[in-house]
């Protein structure tokens, strides 16, 4: 597929648009739903830990509880209580792709000017390894550098960081490429703005849209990623709270206590749609003739 | 077009040669010592030399890595850490049920999420069309683990009846066999149909657009003739490229899958693998799982530029 053609009249078709997306936004109730579990979720990847009515690791007696008054979402067989063990888990279930994706999206954009930038075997280097990254289904090449770096919050971080560069800089690359050959590129270079300047200054400005676009969409797959990993067993370690964990915990007990599984399984659901409506309407927004070619109005 | 798919025919040597680099190197990136760090408890010099051997970490890493990928050329994966049996065998004994698995969920969703993508295509800004984006929206957001879980679950606390567990070999019980996998397949599926379904959808419309419909129309052909022949096979050129992309997340949905419905396939074994950190059978598990991924990449590549010839390479 031309990967240049497009990206050639992205500046363009940004300008021409204004205030456009805003105004979209407004429109888009599910955009705003969207954005609304989004904040949510944000809020408790914060603030989780210090709002829920139990300690979220604190055994009681009241073993195995169905919801009720006392505890909303039941407790589990050490009788910790499922709801405030739900809100904890946002810190590691929301905040670990977060954090993996604004460090992703960081490297991948420099690398990606770089890469546009400098050209010849750079520009090759770089791209084939990009390739090989590329190479592996993001689950399993999660699955690989766990096995390498061990799971804590820190290495999951950086595990889904890499696997979010090669995709990234991808666009970042093809936007810069398409940026760099505009006349006030050459100009700003005619007046003597040096490399750094040049990309930090006049490329990034102009490339910074479809790459915060693109980030925006794929946070739903890092969280269902990053839980993937703590149902395997390969997620951050008990007794912490983390969504995937508790839902393959909840697993051999679902037949006698099915709401263990149902809350932190909604829970993924909910955060991930939310972002997924947040992205797809923050697309839309960005590039109205892909909004026609994907939901055809 | 021949140049790009010379091009492209010439890259997968070099991107599989870096993947094994990636694959080689990376078990050594492991802090400290790997054959300590895996012994911890049974650690005795000899048991570690042994190790060190299978793994070639006593030889010099120049003359390691070309050893290991002489060895992986040739099929030869190693020797696994906790079985002692070469890594290869354990992987093409368990490739059957996976590639399977993988058959039969891109089946499902090929044969409901196209029909679904059309219909909502078809009755465009009506309720059927409105159910169908909402039923996909919300597919996309549900883990195939929680699926998984819930589908194992609720049956048999409303009905009584759960479905099947375990495993039987295709040729030892076809049906048997058939019924075990359907339902892990058509989890592993559920998630890529919602996207075949919304491209489809996409596409279709995109297509009645096109002014060679209205002709088609205007010279009096019958709706079935415009809707199959000239609609629906433009609009699927864009739905293989995804069948190929849902193809390779498919192994990493299997990964799951088999690992929850106990199937022993190649995802499970990459599970237990990571987790007993057999080092060797990580290496040929990611290999293997790499090798198949671009190796589909490259077919859907050369399909599309022969479905549509238009298509330039940049």
């Amino acid at each position: 597929m031309t990967a240049e053609a497009p990206a050639t009249e992205l500046p363009l078709a940004r300008a021409e648009a204004g205030g456009y997306p805003w105004r979209l936004l407004r429109q888009q109730w599910l955009g705003l739903l969207g954005g609304a579990i989004t904040a949510l979720m944000v809020a408790l990847a914060v603030l989780g830990p210090y709002v829920t009515p139990y300690d979220p690791n604190e055994t009681s007696t009241a073993v195995l509880k169905a919801p009720g008054g006392s505890h909303w979402f039941g407790t589990d067989e050490f009788g910790r209580d499922t709801f405030s063990r739900v809100l904890a888990g946002a810190r590691t279930s929301i905040s670990v792709p977060l954090a993996a994706m604004v460090l992703g999206v960081a490297a991948a954009t420099l690398l990606g000017m770089l890469s546009a930038y400098g050209g010849g075997p750079l520009d090759l280097a770089l791209q084939r390894v990009m390739d090989t990254f590329l190479s592996l289904p993001t689950l399993i090449l999660a699955m690989f550098f766990v096995a390498i770096f061990g799971a804590d919050a820190k290495n999951l971080v950086i595990v889904l960081s890499i696997a979010v560069v090669p995709p990234v800089q991808r666009v970042a690359r093809a936007s810069a490429l398409a940026v760099l050959q505009q006349p006030y590129v050459e100009a700003a270079r005619a007046v003597g703005a040096g490399p750094w300047r040049l990309l930090a200054y006049h490329v990034l400005r102009n490339i910074a849209t479809p790459i915060v676009v693109i980030s925006t969409t794929g946070v739903g797959a890092l969280i269902l990623a990053q839980a993937g990993l703590g149902f395997l067993g390969l997620g951050v370690t008990p007794p912490t709270a983390e969504w995937g964990q508790m839902l393959s915990l909840a697993r051999p007990r679902a037949l006698d206590a099915p709401w263990l599984a149902l809350f932190p399984g909604g829970a993924i659901s909910l955060a991930v749609l939310g972002f997924n409506l947040l992205g797809d309407t923050l697309r839309d927004a960005w590039d109205p003739r892909l909004r026609s070619r994907l939901e055809g109005s | 077009m021949t140049a790009y798919l010379v091009r492209r025919l010439l890259l997968v040597p070099v991107v599989l040669l870096l993947l094994s680099a990636l694959v080689f190197w990376g078990i050594r990136l492991i802090p400290g010592d790997v054959v300590d760090f895996r012994l911890e408890s049974s650690y005795t010099p000899e048991r570690a030399q042994q190790l060190r051997d299978a793994l070639g970490l006593n030889r010099p890493l120049w003359q390691a890595y070309p050893a290991w990928l002489a060895g992986a050329l040739s099929g030869d994966l190693g020797k696994s850490f906790i079985s002692d049996r070469p890594v290869t065998s354990e992987i093409l004994e368990r490739l059957p049920v996976t590639v399977e698995l993988l058959v039969l969920s891109l089946l499902i969703q090929v044969v409901v999420g196209i029909p679904l993508g059309i219909l909502a295509a078809l009755y465009h800004r009506t309720l059927v069309d409105r159910l169908v984006l909402l039923g996909s929206i919300v597919a996309l957001a549900i883990p195939s683990f929680w699926m998984a879980t819930l589908v194992l679950t609720l049956p048999s606390l409303f009905f009584r009846w759960s479905p099947p567990f375990g495993y039987t070999p295709f040729f030892d019980d076809p049906l048997r066999n058939l019924y075990q996998f359907s339902i892990p397949a058509a989890i592993i599926g559920l998630f890529l149909t919602a996207i075949i379904l919304r491209l489809t959808r996409a596409e279709m419309l995109e297509v009645l657009r096109q002014e060679y419909i209205t002709t088609a129309r205007a010279k009096g052909l019958g709706e079935r003739v415009v809707l199959l022949r000239h609609a629906l096979k433009n609009a699927l050129i864009p739905v293989v490229t995804v069948l190929g992309l849902a193809a390779g997340s498919s192994i990493a949905g299997a990964v799951i899958i088999e690992h929850i419905f106990a199937l022993p396939g190649l995802g499970s074994y990459g599970v237990d693998a990571v987790v007993r950190r057999d080092y060797t059978a990580v290496q040929g598990f990611v290999m293997v799982v790499g090798l198949a991924y671009v190796f589909l990449n490259l077919v859907v590549d050369m399909l599309y530029s022969y479905l549509n010839p238009r298509i330039k390479y940049g």
